[in-house]
């Protein structure tokens, strides 16, 4: 993995306590539907493919692949704990006007055609929320914000695509709108190991916890004696 | 085929080129440009192009003529350290052919007489370096260039690109294009050559005599192929440099353009022109291709005739003229 310095992180505060407490945390997977995460049908690897860059993406899809096994692990964990499991995902639905973002980037997705599907490993119960949002931050959804205030949810466990885009926006309008937030990080997919590098470092500078799959499902193992964690 | 390529050592058949890098430096330094403040931060001194040791370089020369290349042309433009009897002399030395160049790079390296001069004046100027010689070397150029540093064709880089077109007009040699503003992630496709293109038939130069470089830094493979439709060269020039573009991406867009029709349209070259990339400073130098690049393409199924077309033949199309 490429290693970068990140000077910022000398200086400003920890990041806060995340409480894991079932009753107030979240599961939010973000763009990991067709578009982003469809290594042969979806629009990246298409687009790629029709302007014979595929190479170009290689790095992406090959983390893709390696961090899908986490990615459904968690999932799995968190409905075994019956903890809200939601979707965000860069698109719109019918009759909605393309966002200025989604006419600016040419990323305009229907989601209620084949853009909008999931790999069957993390498909979507019926009870779990699909958010459409116009913008990379998953706040840019109000619907998405709403729901959060009216679940009481004061704390977001995120994973997805794509870490140094996407996400890395989510988590800054989490810390704008005070809700903690704690990134899987090796269920984050950059799209390239520089900018996963850069993204891991930078985003820590007090905004978002960092925590492996393994460290959550461990600390979640501790929610059958305690109720919650703090981490 | 007709005509004659012009070197540093006085004109050749175009069949005597050989394998040809068409976009290369030898001898230049950037130090020397004249407004360095134009380059903002995208370069800081230490990363200045600078290639500025003869008996160093007068190694690489050979170590290619070694590999199986004859010849190369060099792009660096008077204003940041063009000289040509540097260029003899290495070229006398390493029995390696090499091209000199008439024109101008971008904005920051011109020679301060584009300021006042009009574009007719410059385009005599560069026509003389190609009729009879630069200054008083008596050592003429065989390519025109022209250069953008923006984001598109303006300013003194329009002036400088008209005043080629005159002289392309007058001479029947080749345009060389640099085509990658310093803000590169912001220009479509990596290339403005779109523009240059019309300008220059709007000029009335014909596009075949057009050779559109740096188009693998940021390719997008629709506008090669209107380009290559339109009859220019496209110049894979920055091969090596994997922080543009991979180079198996690279590869993967040769075949391609090949497999539409356009390998009479192709060109391959490194750009070298700092010491790190020649072999004394860790790098592959001029024998990237022949050591690393022309294998991946073989293994794409690229034939070996595919690729003298476009190392040997197609140089030699672009850079013959009919000057004697």
């Amino acid at each position: 993995m490429t290693m970068a310095r990140h000077p910022l992180t000398l200086l400003t505060r920890e990041v806060a306590p995340f409480a894991l407490n079932p009753a107030s945390v979240c599961l939010l997977l973000q763009d990991l539907h067709a578009p982003f995460a469809d290594p042969d049908e979806g629009w990246m690897a298409a687009r790629a493919r029709q302007k014979v860059l595929s190479r170009e993406f290689d790095e992406y899809f090959d983390t893709l692949r390696l961090i899908a096994p986490n990615i459904a692990a968690l999932v799995r964990a968190f409905r075994s704990w019956s903890i809200p499991v939601m979707y965000s995902c860069l698109g719109r639905e019918t009759g909605a006007e393309p966002s200025r973002f989604q006419r600016a980037t040419g990323m305009d997705w229907r989601l209620d055609g084949p853009d909008g599907r999931f790999p069957p490993a993390w498909q979507p119960m019926s009870d779990e929320p699909v958010f459409s949002r116009p913008g990379w931050g998953a706040l840019s959804s109000h619907s998405l914000l709403r729901y959060l205030r009216d679940a009481e949810i004061d704390s977001v466990v995120v994973i997805g695509t794509m870490f140094d885009f996407g996400i890395r926006q989510t988590c800054v309008e989490l810390a704008d709108h005070g809700f903690g937030s704690l990134i899987v990080s090796d269920a984050v997919c950059a799209l390239t190991a520089s900018g996963y590098a850069h993204t891991a470092g930078n985003i820590a500078h007090g905004l978002t916890k960092l925590r492996s799959t393994a460290e959550l499902l461990d600390l979640m193992a501790g929610l059958a004696e305690h109720g919650s964690v703090v981490i | 085929m007709a005509g004659s390529v012009n070197t540093v050592l006085g004109p050749i058949h175009p069949d005597e080129l050989g394998f040809c890098l068409p976009h290369e430096h030898v001898w230049c330094d950037q130090h020397l440009a004249r407004r360095p403040e134009l380059f903002g931060l995208t370069r800081s001194t230490s990363n200045y192009m600078r290639l500025d040791n003869e008996a160093r370089m007068l190694d690489e020369l050979q170590a290619y003529r070694h590999a199986g290349g004859r010849a190369i042309v060099e792009v660096t433009c008077d204003g940041w350290g063009r000289d040509l009897d540097v260029l003899a002399r290495l070229s006398e030395g390493s029995e390696v052919h090499i091209v000199a160049t008439a024109g101008f790079y971008i904005e920051p390296c011109m020679p301060a007489f584009i300021d006042d001069w009009s574009v007719e004046r410059l385009a005599d100027h560069i026509t003389r370096e190609i009729r009879e010689g630069v200054g008083e070397t008596g050592r003429r150029c065989g390519v025109l260039k022209s250069a953008v540093h923006r984001a598109r064709v303006e300013g003194l880089e329009l002036k400088g690109l008209r005043a080629v077109a005159i002289a392309q007009r007058r001479t029947g040699v080749a345009i060389t294009t640099h085509t990658t503003g310093a803000r590169r992630q912001e220009v479509r496709g990596g290339t403005v050559g779109v523009e240059q293109l019309a300008i220059l038939k709007a000029e009335g130069v014909d596009p075949a005599r057009l050779i559109v470089g740096h188009v693998d830094e940021r390719p997008d493979i629709d506008v090669l192929s209107a380009l290559a439709a339109e009859g220019c060269f496209i110049q894979f020039d920055v091969i090596d440099k994997e922080h543009y573009l991979l180079d198996q991406t690279r590869a993967e867009l040769v075949q391609a353009l090949i497999e539409r029709g356009f390998v009479r349209h192709l060109l391959l070259s490194h750009d070298r022109n700092r010491d790190h990339e020649m072999r004394y400073g860790g790098g592959t130098g001029y024998c990237h291709l022949f050591e690393r690049f022309l294998p991946r393409l073989r293994s794409l199924g690229v034939s070996d005739q595919q690729i003298h077309a476009i190392t040997v033949e197609n140089p030699a199309r672009a850079f013959a003229t009919s000057l004697t």
